[in-house]
């Protein structure tokens, strides 16, 4: 019955899709502009000025492993310009994952808390201004049982209405193990984007994405995706949509699999809104 | 993605390069002619006011939207818009005029 659920995820899929567009439709017949994030996996090299904030609502929606998996990330994010080039951010997070039980075969679900993260992020160079913008970027979570650091070079460059960035993220993961604290895994991280702004208040692009694991200095897979971007903005308002599909793995984590369904989703998408309080 | 060899991915670097290079200047290092062409409309303008005005437009209007070119708009547009975004933009004091001094000087001159 496995095809079933595939051919289920993939119509939802675009159904979802569908909607999104009618949205973008309405919203940009507003007309302003505001290009808070062209990207909803990757980031661009922009702080906010000192002494402004925000604050973001991210919804993250992952679909079929090689069983049948679904699960939703959520993210509360407050935002703040400390100096011009300085910005500061804390989040808090919780999922809903629902999974089938390999012993009963029933759908169970469970939502869990998934800690709160800090972000720094310091802009060293403008985008527009500068030959290229850079910016250096680290994140902290810390869980219950689990610590983990996100550290993020970030490359930009705007011409006109047109953007593209490249991210370069190294994430270990540590553990705290009857009081000490180990690092196991080692996370790389490659985000490619390219989006054009087609009025004023509508952008659109792509975004590629690539994950490889490795676990005691090893390889473990290598997972690659890639998928549509679409950004609208409206007065203060504005919301950034990505669906990435998972291409054949560059390193599959079960040798003679095209793609990593155990530990990533064919289907990714993500929402960010701006919550203009 | 992987599969570009030695030479294709030089020629995509410096075909990026050139691009990169040549696209640097949207937004524009105020130059001394400039700045006495616009202490002659605003007195107590200077080459550093103009640079000053630069630097704050960069870091004070990049964060929320991108930043565009100061030839891009009439100046009509900048007198009404930097204004308008003084608050967003947390500016103080004489920051707003200085950035739009900025952006009127370096803007190309009409005939
Ligand atoms: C805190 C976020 C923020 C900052 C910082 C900011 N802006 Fe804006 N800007 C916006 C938003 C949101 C809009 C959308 C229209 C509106 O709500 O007025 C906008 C719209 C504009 C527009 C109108 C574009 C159009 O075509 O109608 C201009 C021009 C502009 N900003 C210039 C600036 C300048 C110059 C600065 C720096 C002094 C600046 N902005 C700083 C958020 C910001």
């Amino acid at each position: 019955m496995k095809m079933r659920g595939t051919e289920r995820n993939r119509r939802i899929a675009v159904t979802s899709m569908t909607a999104l567009m009618a949205i973008v439709a309405a919203f940009t017949a507003g007309g302003a502009r505001a290009n808070a994030r062209p990207f909803a996996y990757g980031y661009d090299s922009g702080t906010l000025p000192a002494g402004q904030h925000e604050f973001e609502l991210w919804t993250t929606w992952r679909v079929g492993r090689n069983d049948v998996y679904s699960r939703f990330d959520h993210r509360i994010e407050y935002e703040a310009g400390v100096t011009d080039t300085l910005q500061t951010a804390l989040y808090l997070n919780w999922s809903k994952a629902s999974a089938r039980d390999p012993l009963t075969g029933s759908l169970v679900s469970e939502t869990s808390f998934g800690g709160i993260s800090n972000e720094w992020k310091w802009k060293l160079s403008d985008p527009a201004a500068d030959p290229v913008g850079f910016a250096a970027y680290a994140e902290l979570t810390a869980d219950t049982d689990e610590a983990e650091v996100e550290l993020k070079a970030i490359v930009d460059k705007r011409i006109g209405g047109m953007i593209l960035a490249y991210n370069a993220t190294v994430e270990p993961e540590f553990e705290y193990d009857a009081g000490e604290i180990e690092a196991e895994n080692v996370n790389v991280e490659h985000n490619l984007g390219l989006s054009v702004q087609v009025s004023p208040g509508f952008s659109c692009g792509v975004e590629v994405f690539e994950h490889s694991a490795y676990t005691d200095g090893k390889p473990r897979f290598a997972a690659l995706f890639a998928g549509p971007v679409l950004h609208v903005a409206s007065g203060r308002f504005w919301l950034t949509a990505t669906t990435l599909i998972q291409l054949p793995a560059l390193k599959p984590s079960v040798s003679g699999q095209r793609f990593v369904l155990d530990e990533h989703e064919k289907v990714k998408a993500r929402i960010l809104v701006s919550l203009p309080l | 993605m992987r599969r570009a060899g030695p030479a294709g991915r030089t020629v995509v670097l410096l075909a990026l390069s050139g691009w990169l290079a040549a696209c640097a200047g949207s937004i524009p290092r105020p130059a001394a002619d400039q700045a006495v062409r616009a202490a002659g409309r605003s007195p107590g303008v200077t080459l550093e006011s103009l640079s000053r005005g630069r630097a704050l437009y960069v870091a004070k209007c990049s964060g929320c939207h991108a930043l565009e070119a100061p030839a891009a708009h009439p100046e009509a547009f900048w007198a009404e818009h930097v204004p308008a975004m003084a608050d967003r933009a947390r500016l103080s004091g004489d920051e707003p005029a200085l950035i739009l001094r900025y952006l009127e000087a370096v803007r190309p001159q009409s005939r």
